[in-house]
């Protein structure tokens, strides 16, 4: 059966309808469309049908902490951990004692803000984020991210999350919660990684803010593929463990398969 | 907010106002979610899927506007956008890559929706299920390999042996058997 219209770019109907067109054959499509009634009938029966398509499945309820889910990313990608809380505390100590199972996987440039790019990490690897320092360069794109729910027995107002961003050329690993309680004198979180039956240091953070949210980031390379099995953050007496002493708060699975 | 329709919610998206974003969500992440894992079966996959598409919104470039289609048909085609680069990346690291047959789709996790919406859903589902029982088993898997698994024109000449034309001729076919079997009014639009 012939279903080409009267123009060499009528062939293109299927490929418009189906959004498989690059922008320039699509603009002149478009130009095409206001003058070519085969084209302009065949795209509404096509477009009538394709949109039908999706109704062909089940309705699925999401599960219920998907919102903050993707509200979490939603702070994570504007930078928004409120000023307050910006800032991000790790010790020298611990990194060095995890910095050998690391130096496959990370980048130990240095602990820091997500909105700072690896010069910057650097550069304030020791002070705090003075919480005054202006807001850098968006966050472009989150590879991906995994829920952190708060682990059984930890009661269940916090929530965060677990992601790769890309900034430019370069990718950090980032955990972001809230409704964390509060660290008091020395105490800290840490976030351990567990791939292969073992598990690795992936840094630690304070909570300082009412909100209770705590900000981890670590540069990883940009080449690696960074993943692993599972993910759980304990509340440490301080910075320096190399294996957990506290209670386990939050916990998260593997990245969903590339 | 909430007698916003979704056009006027998306404007204030674009102005970075979350609490419209928030609505949006509430109005449109079952049928994208729903969309997420009919397309991959897998809840990672789909959360994930959801909160792209979310954050698609607050980023994006691209204007919505309703004279050019509704907005559930326009959060969809970036939904489908989603899955499909996914899923081509899937089969591009597994060539053994196996997708779930027919009558294992109809099997959903237990989070059941209201009477209503069920009874809602039902009917338009049944009206499509309806216009497929005039497609050919070939025309209903063209459509499954192309629609739901992403696969392009390109890939489905070379999967079925067959020249790019004669691919988009059964699949112009295929669609203009179900435009005409789908009731003629906009109801389940």
């Amino acid at each position: 059966m012939a279903l080409t219209g009267p123009h060499s770019i009528c062939d293109c109907l299927l490929e418009y309808v189906t959004g498989e067109i690059g922008d320039e054959e699509r603009e002149a499509f478009e130009r095409h469309l206001s003058h070519c009634e085969y084209c302009r009938r065949e795209l509404e029966t096509l477009s009538a049908a394709w949109e039908a398509l999706p109704l062909d499945m089940e309705r699925t309820k999401p599960p219920r902490d998907l919102k903050r889910q993707v509200f979490a990313a939603l702070d994570v990608l504007e930078g928004k951990p409120s000023p307050i809380t910006r800032r991000f505390t790790w010790t020298r100590r611990a990194w060095l004692a995890s910095a050998a199972v690391f130096a496959a996987a990370f980048v130990l440039v240095a602990g820091g803000l997500l909105w700072g790019n690896v010069v910057d990490l650097f550069r304030k690897d020791i002070a705090p984020f003075p919480p005054e320092q202006p807001m850098a360069v968006p966050v472009s794109e989150m590879e991906w991210s995994v829920p952190l729910q708060p682990a059984e027995g930890a009661g269940d107002d916090g929530y965060g999350i677990a992601c790769v961003v890309r900034q430019g050329g370069s990718k950090q690993f980032v955990v972001y919660v809230f409704g964390a309680r509060r660290t008091i004198g020395n105490e800290a979180y840490h976030v351990w990684l567990v791939s292969g039956g073992e598990r690795r240091s992936a840094g630690t953070f304070r909570v300082s803010d009412e909100r209770g949210v705590g900000v981890l980031a670590v540069p990883i390379r940009a080449v690696d593929s960074f993943s692993f099995d599972a993910i759980g953050i304990t509340l440490e007496p301080d910075a320096d463990g190399s294996q957990p002493r506290g209670p386990r708060v939050f916990a998260g699975g593997a990245p969903p398969p590339r | 907010m909430r007698n916003l329709p979704d056009g006027e919610l998306m404007k204030l998206v674009r102005q970075r106002q979350r609490q419209a974003l928030s609505e949006l969500y509430d109005r449109y992440v079952e049928l994208v979610y729903s969309y997420a894992w009919r397309a991959l079966r897998d809840e990672a996959a789909a959360r994930e899927i959801v909160q792209a598409v979310f954050l698609r919104l607050w980023t994006t470039e691209s204007e919505y506007s309703p004279e050019k289609g509704r907005f559930s048909s326009w959060i969809l085609a970036i939904t489908r956008n989603l899955v499909i680069d996914r899923l081509r990346r899937l089969r591009k690291e597994s060539a053994h890559f196996i997708r779930p047959e027919p009558e294992m789709l109809d099997r959903v996790p237990d989070r059941s929706e209201s009477p209503e919406d069920q009874a809602i859903r039902g009917a338009f589902r049944r009206q499509i299920r309806e216009a497929f029982r005039h497609l050919s088993a070939q025309q209903i898997q063209l459509l499954e390999h192309f629609y739901w698994q992403g696969y392009s024109l390109r890939e489905l000449a070379e999967l079925y042996g067959q020249p790019l034309g004669t691919i988009k001729s059964r699949l112009h076919q295929t669609l203009k058997v179900l435009r005409k079997h789908l009731p003629a009014e906009e109801g389940w639009r």
